[in-house]
């Protein structure tokens, strides 16, 4: 083949593969929630579309919403919140990077089967990476960073490269000046009623561990890699009813 | 008399420009007040302290989406009962300061003391059970401006739930 024919056809090769911007564009406004263009803040407009790399802040008593791509990936933000949009997308890809300055956000993922989807948000602290549908994260100097209400699965990482996964009703919490985030299952033990261990634990080490009075939601340290790799199983769990005489 | 018909002509279109003028200087003052709390809001965000008048200011904003000086803002929070006595504007914003207003506003019972006493030090409590500051500081502490906001966030978010 021809040096130009190779050219021309390795450029439009490259055209159709490397990402372009996503259109980012507000779906709902409520209350104050402006972009930052130079040194103003614009009025977030239903149906006004906005920049790659984005700043929007909103005020009290004020949110609102933002798709960040065509496939209907969705960025709540709630009063009293900045963060700052990334996203790109091609045919088969999509790319979003939303960074966290303060405040709380819900995130909507959809999956589609044939795009290859990666959505991160950062804080100063961590990063989280949506592998499902939806995520609440907030940030603030006094609790962290927060995933919460997760449905389907969360990868969370701290700044050292500490991962965890969340996924249900477990929720991660990294705290400023903290080298481990919190036990994740730490916010479930309060509301349960029975000890919580993962089925791939022997007979022998259920019953040191119930004998201890213990279980895998315990302190900061515990272990929780048996409950992380059994994430959207079916649980087993076994009651033992003792009736008051 | 076309000359007088011509006139009022004239002077119903004045009127109409006037009051369509008036009404964009209004539409663009609320605009420019409601973004000028964003600038606020990032000063603050860069505070290392906290006043009582930032408290004041940002309940105010919280409870009737606006604020104007702290006087008045301080009455309109006295009326809903969420101002504090006997603090100055300039006044550095402690956790208990806070979680007082915050009690108030949110007409918080998680704590029984705070329900007899009332006083900072269990309205932090009361803070702390709902989840909206930590329990590992102190009511003694002074608050930085980006924890503020953060309380605020949380406060909001709660009562858009209820």
């Amino acid at each position: 083949m021809k040096p130009l024919a190779m050219t021309i056809l390795s450029a439009i090769l490259v055209c159709y593969t490397v990402s372009a911007f996503a259109e980012i564009s507000v779906l709902k406004v409520s209350g104050t929630a402006a972009y930052r263009d130079g040194k103003r803040w614009v009025p977030l407009k239903a149906g006004m579309k906005l920049p790659e790399g984005v700043k929007v802040s909103t005020g009290a008593n004020s949110s609102a919403e933002l798709r960040v791509n065509s496939i209907n990936h969705t960025v709540r933000i709630k009063p009293l919140t900045m963060i700052q949009v990334f996203s790109k997308e091609s045919k088969s890809t999509t790319n979003t990077h939303i960074g966290l300055k303060r405040g709380g956000i819900t995130a909507k993922v959809p999956r589609d089967a044939r795009v290859k989807t990666v959505f991160k948000v950062s804080t100063p602290i961590a990063t989280s990476s949506v592998r499902g549908t939806e995520e609440d994260i907030s940030y603030g100097p006094g609790s962290g960073m927060m995933i919460y209400d997760v449905r389907s699965l969360v990868e969370a990482k701290n700044r050292l490269g500490r991962s965890k996964f969340i996924s249900g009703r477990l929720k991660y919490v990294q705290q400023l000046n903290l080298p481990k985030s919190f036990n994740i299952a730490n916010d479930m033990r309060s509301r349960s009623l029975v000890a919580v261990y993962g089925s791939g634990m022997t007979g022998d080490e259920v019953d040191a561990m119930l004998y201890t009075g213990g279980d895998q939601t315990g302190g900061p340290e515990s272990d929780t890699g048996i409950l992380d790799n059994q994430m959207q199983q079916d649980a087993r769990v076994r009651l033992n009813i003792t009736w008051p005489e | 008399m076309a000359g007088i018909m011509k006139g009022m002509v004239y002077m119903k279109i004045e009127k109409t420009l006037i009051i369509s003028v008036l009404i964009l200087i209004l539409s663009i003052s609320t605009f420019a007040q409601d973004l000028n709390q964003l600038d606020w809001l990032n000063d603050l965000d860069g505070k290392s302290a906290a006043t009582y008048g930032d408290a004041v200011k940002i309940f105010a904003i919280q409870t009737s989406g606006r604020s104007s000086s702290f006087r008045a803002d301080s009455s309109l929070l006295e009326k809903s009962g969420i101002a504090l006595d006997g603090y100055s504007e300039g006044e550095e914003l402690s956790r208990g300061m806070l979680a007082k207003m915050t009690a108030r506003y949110l007409d918080l019972g998680g704590s029984l003391m705070y329900m007899v006493f009332g006083a900072e030090r269990y309205a932090f409590r009361a803070c702390v059970a709902e989840g909206i500051m930590r329990g590992d500081a102190s009511e003694n502490d002074i608050i930085s401006g980006p924890e503020l906001v953060e309380v605020l966030g949380r406060v909001s978010e709660i009562r858009g739930d209820r």
